[in-house]
C-alpha cells in the first residue's frame, strides 16, 4: 500500500509541475506576438516571433507606435497599423518602405543598445527569423 | 665566369668566329661546352626586371591552370596527351620559375629550358587561342628564347642563324653580289621561254619591291625565275633591291633581339632607298611575320607598320588572279584533290586566311579543307626554327603526326603550301612516313596553269 | 563579434578589394609597353578597340569559342560556377536588406529559393571543377596547392552562407564564419590569381588589341575566336 501512495504522490506532484511550465509558457505566449502583415503577400523569411511584454517594460509604447492615438488596438482594432501608411515600396509620401521600418524599430535599436553598451536583443538574421 | 670558345654568351660579328662555329660539326663540342657554362644570375635577373612588364608578369599569374590549352598544342597531340606537353606546363616550368626565382636558375635548368623553349614549342601562337585568360605561350616562349640566348643557352644552328643574319644581313652566307648574280644569271636562263623577262635590280619609284628567302637565292633560285616570270606575265613595275633583299629572320628564332633589328633595318632601309608603292614578300611564313609584323617593333617605327605598305605573296597572287592580270587556263586547273597548308605565321598571326581560299577557287577544282583550318590550323611541326635543329630531330619527326592526319584526313595527297617551313616540314614528313603525300610552292603550280598572252610568247623559230 | 565583423573589418575587407583592385587595373595598364609587348596601343587605336572588344566578347558568353565549343561539360560548369559566384552575394535579399539599412542602396533581389539553388550550383560546380583537377593528367600536372586554397576561398562563403540560411545547429557560428570567409575572398582578390576578376577583361582586351593591330585585324580580317 505504501508503494501505491509514493506513485500517487508522484503523479500529482508529475501533474502540478506539468501545469506550472504550462501555464508559465501559456503567460509567455499571451505577451509573444508573430509580425506579419498581408502588405508583404507570401512572406520570404520565416515570421518573427516579438516579445510585446518584454518591449514595454523597456522602451515608451511611442517608440514603435508613434502614430499612438490613432493605431490599432486604442481604436477598437478598427485604427491604423504600420503598414497602413508603409508600404512595400517606397512613395512619395511615407519614404521608409515598411521592412526597413520594422528593420529600423528591432535591428536597429538593437544596434543601437548595443553601441550605448547597454543589454539588448538578437541582431543577426536568423536570430530573429528563426527557420521552423 | 666560364665560358666556352664556341658556347659563349658573346655574339657572332665575324665571318673567322662563323666558320670556326661551322667547323664544329653538329655542334659537337659547341652542346659540350654548353654543360660547362656558367649562369650569369644577376644579368638574368636585371633583364628580366627591365624587359618581363604587367603583361607577361599577369600572363603568368593569372593562369588558372585549366588546362584547356593541352588540346590546342599538337606536341601534347601527336605525343599521346603526355601531360609535360601541355602549354602552360611547359611555360609555367620554364619562363614562371625562372621569373619566381628572379633569374637565379642553374646550368642543367637552363638546359631544360633550352631544350623546352625550342624542341617542344615553335611559337605557333595556337594555344593563346584557346585560353580563356588570353594568355599567349607563344608569345611567352618568344621572350624565353630571348632570354635563353642571352645566356648563350642556344642551339647551336640558332646561334649560326643569328651570326648569319649579323654578317651577311640574311640567314645563309649570300652576299649581295651573289644575289644580283643569282638574278642576272636566272633572267638569262629563263628570257629565252619568256622574251623580255627582267629582274630590275634598284629600280627607283617601282609599283613593287619583291624580297625574299636566303633560301631561294643560294638553294632553289628558280623561285625566283618563276616569281619573275608570274611578274612578266601580270605586267607587274616591280624590282629587287640589291641590298635589303632577304625578309627571314633566324635572329627572330633564336631570341637574338638586336640582330632582328639589323635584319629588318636593311629591308626597311631599301625601301626607304627605292621608295616603291608596295612590298611583296614572297612564299615565306615566318618571313613576313618577321618583317612586316614584329619588324617595325624591332626598328622602332611609331605606326607599327613597315615603311611601305606590304603584302604577303599569296595577297599579290589573290589580287592578280582576281583582276585578271594574271589568267589560269581552265583546262590546266588542278584536277585531283588537294589542300592548303595554312601557315602559322601569315594566316593565325597575319589573318590571311581568305587570300589563301580565294586563290584556291581560282587553281583547283577539287579543293579539300583540313580540319581544322585558317586560323586554327596546326602548325605543320617544324616552326620556330625547329625543322633546323639537329639536336631536336627526334622530336620534331614526333611532332609531324598531327599534320600527317591532317593532310590524311583531308583526302588529298597534293598540298599546296606557301612557306618554306611548313614546305620542309611536309617534305619530312613524307621522308618519315611515306605516305605518297607531295608539297608545292604556289609559283610552280601557277607557271604550269597561267595562260601566256600572246604578244609574251616566244617568237616561233622552228617551222613544223 | 557579429558588431565587429559587419563593422571595422568588413570596412576594411571592401576599402582593400576595392583599391586592390584599382590598384591592379593602374599597375597593368601602366605595365604595357608598345615596343616590348609590339603592339602599338595608343597608335591604332581603332582597330585596337574593336579587337579588344571582339575578344572579350566572344569568350564572355558560353559556347562563343571554340575551345568553350571543344569542351561543353566543362564550359557549363564553369559559367554556371562563376554566374553564381557572382549573381547570388549581389543579389541576394538579405544582403540588399543589410546594404539598404547601412548605405541606403540595394538592387534588385533575387528570391530565396533561386538564391539557395545558386548556392548548390557553385558548390556543386566547385566540386565538378576539384575533381576534374584530380582525374585529368593533363589539369592536374599544373594543379598545385595554391588553386585548391583559391578554390577553398572562393566557394567557403557559399557553403557557410548556405549553412547559416539554413539554420543548422551553431547558426551564429555559421553566420560569422560565413561573414568572415567573405571578407577573407574580398581581401584574396586583388592579391591572388582570383584577381583575375578584373585582369581577365585587360588580358582578354590585350591580346584581342594584339589581333585586331598586328595580327591581321589592320587587314580586316576578324579572328573567329
Amino acid at each position: 500500500m505504501k508503494q501505491l501512495r509514493l506513485v500517487f504522490i508522484l503523479v500529482i506532484a508529475g501533474i502540478m509541475a506539468a501545469s506550472i511550465v504550462w501555464s508559465q509558457e501559456q503567460e509567455n505566449l499571451e505577451g509573444a506576438m508573430d509580425l506579419k502583415s498581408r502588405e508583404f503577400g507570401q512572406h520570404q523569411r520565416s515570421q518573427v516571433r516579438f516579445d510585446h511584454y518584454l518591449h514595454e517594460t523597456i522602451v515608451r509604447c511611442r517608440v514603435c507606435h508613434h502614430d499612438f492615438y490613432v493605431f490599432s488596438n486604442r481604436n477598437e482594432g478598427k485604427g491604423s497599423k504600420c503598414a497602413t501608411c508603409h508600404k512595400r515600396e517606397i512613395n512619395k509620401d511615407i519614404p521608409i518602405p515598411l521592412l526597413t521600418a520594422f528593420h529600423n524599430r528591432c535591428k536597429g535599436c538593437h544596434e543601437n543598445y548595443i553601441k550605448w553598451g547597454r543589454a539588448s536583443g538578437p541582431v543577426m538574421c536568423g536570430t530573429c527569423h528563426i527557420k521552423t | 665566369m666560364a665560358e666556352g670558345t664556341l658556347c659563349n654568351r658573346k655574339m657572332i660579328n665575324t665571318r673567322e668566329a662563323l666558320l670556326e662555329l661551322l667547323a664544329d660539326k653538329s655542334g659537337k663540342l659547341y652542346y659540350e661546352e654548353m654543360n660547362q657554362l656558367d649562369v650569369q644570375t644577376n644579368a638574368l635577373a636585371e633583364t628580366i626586371r627591365a624587359t618581363c612588364k604587367s603583361r607577361i608578369r599577369t600572363w603568368l599569374e593569372i593562369c588558372t591552370h585549366c588546362g584547356l590549352c593541352a588540346e590546342s598544342c599538337f606536341f601534347y597531340l601527336a605525343n599521346n596527351n603526355d601531360p609535360k606537353q601541355v602549354p602552360s606546363y611547359k611555360i609555367q616550368s620554364t619562363l614562371g620559375e625562372i621569373v619566381k626565382r628572379k633569374g637565379n636558375v642553374d646550368n642543367a635548368f637552363m638546359q631544360m629550358t633550352m631544350d623546352t623553349a625550342w624542341a617542344k614549342c615553335t611559337c605557333c601562337n595556337r594555344c593563346g587561342m584557346y585560353c580563356p585568360m588570353g594568355i599567349d605561350m607563344g608569345v611567352m616562349f618568344g621572350y624565353l628564347r630571348g632570354l635563353c640566348f642571352s645566356q648563350g643557352f642556344v642551339p647551336w644552328e640558332m646561334k649560326i642563324g643569328s651570326g648569319m643574319h649579323r654578317i651577311f644581313r640574311a640567314q645563309m652566307d649570300v652576299t649581295v653580289e651573289d644575289w644580283v648574280e643569282t638574278c642576272d644569271w636566272m633572267r638569262e636562263e629563263w628570257e629565252d621561254d619568256y622574251p623580255g623577262l627582267e629582274i630590275p635590280v634598284d629600280k627607283k619609284g617601282a609599283d613593287i619591291i619583291y624580297t625574299v628567302n636566303a633560301r631561294e637565292a643560294k638553294h632553289y633560285p628558280e623561285d625566283i625565275a618563276e616569281a619573275a616570270v608570274l611578274f612578266h606575265l601580270a605586267g607587274e613595275n616591280w624590282t629587287v633591291p640589291s641590298e635589303g633583299w632577304e625578309l627571314t629572320s633566324l635572329a627572330m628564332f633564336a631570341g637574338d633581339w638586336e640582330a632582328c633589328k639589323m635584319q629588318v633595318e636593311t629591308v626597311y632601309d631599301a625601301m626607304y632607298r627605292l621608295n616603291p608603292k608596295q612590298m611583296v614578300a614572297t612564299e615565306c611564313g615566318h618571313a613576313y611575320r618577321a618583317t612586316v609584323l614584329e619588324g617595325p617593333y624591332w626598328a622602332g617605327l611609331k605606326t607599327g607598320k613597315p615603311p611601305v605598305d606590304s603584302i604577303h605573296y599569296v595577297e599579290w597572287v589573290a589580287d592578280a588572279l582576281r583582276t585578271g592580270k594574271l589568267k589560269i587556263d581552265p583546262d590546266k586547273k588542278i584536277k585531283e584533290p588537294v589542300t592548303y597548308q595554312d601557315s602559322c605565321n601569315y594566316i593565325r598571326s597575319g589573318g590571311l586566311s581568305d587570300a589563301a581560299r580565294e586563290i584556291m577557287s581560282y587553281i583547283a577544282e577539287d579543293f579539300r579543307e583540313m580540319t581544322p583550318n585558317r586560323e586554327h590550323n596546326f602548325c605543320c611541326g617544324g616552326g620556330g626554327g625547329l625543322n633546323g635543329i639537329g639536336r631536336y630531330r627526334q622530336e620534331r619527326n614526333a611532332g609531324l603526326k598531327v599534320k600527317r592526319d591532317q593532310i590524311l584526313a583531308s583526302g588529298a595527297k597534293l598540298v599546296v603550301s606557301p612557306c618554306h617551313n611548313c614546305w620542309d616540314a611536309i617534305r619530312d614528313l613524307e621522308e618519315v612516313y611515306e605516305d605518297g603525300i607531295r608539297w608545292s610552292f604556289l609559283k610552280p603550280l601557277l607557271l604550269k596553269m597561267v595562260i601566256v598572252p600572246e604578244h609574251l610568247k616566244p617568237a616561233e623559230s622552228e617551222a613544223t | 563579434m557579429y558588431q565587429f565583423v559587419t563593422g571595422p573589418l568588413a570596412w576594411l575587407a571592401f576599402i582593400i578589394f576595392f583599391f586592390g583592385l584599382v590598384l591592379r587595373i593602374v599597375l597593368y595598364v601602366r605595365g604595357l609597353d608598345w615596343k616590348l609587348d609590339r603592339v602599338t596601343y595608343s597608335v591604332n587605336v581603332s582597330y585596337g578597340i574593336k579587337g579588344a572588344i571582339r575578344s572579350i566578347i566572344f569568350w564572355i558568353f558560353p559556347f562563343g569559342t571554340r575551345s568553350m565549343r571543344k569542351n561543353p561539360v566543362f564550359t557549363v560548369m564553369v559559367f554556371v560556377f562563376h554566374i553564381g559566384l557572382l549573381i547570388t552575394p549581389v543579389f541576394l535579399l538579405a544582403h540588399n536588406v543589410i546594404l539598404e539599412e547601412k548605405w541606403g542602396i540595394s538592387f534588385w533581389t533575387l528570391p530565396e529559393t533561386v538564391s539557395d539553388i545558386l548556392t548548390i550550383a557553385v558548390i556543386v560546380s566547385a566540386l565538378f571543377l576539384i575533381l576534374r583537377r584530380i582525374a585529368l593528367p593533363e589539369v592536374r600536372i599544373i594543379t598545385n596547392a595554391y588553386d585548391y586554397l583559391l578554390m577553398v576561398i572562393s566557394t567557403a562563403p557559399f557553403i557557410t552562407g548556405f549553412l547559416a540560411y539554413h539554420q543548422v545547429s551553431g547558426y551564429e557560428f555559421w553566420l560569422i564564419l560565413h561573414i568572415l570567409s567573405a571578407e577573407v575572398m574580398l581581401v584574396a582578390i586583388p592579391f591572388t590569381k582570383l584577381s583575375h576578376m578584373v585582369l581577365f577583361f585587360l588580358s582578354r582586351g590585350q591580346l584581342g588589341m594584339d589581333y585586331g593591330i598586328k595580327r591581321g585585324g589592320m587587314k580586316g580580317y576578324n579572328l573567329s575566336w
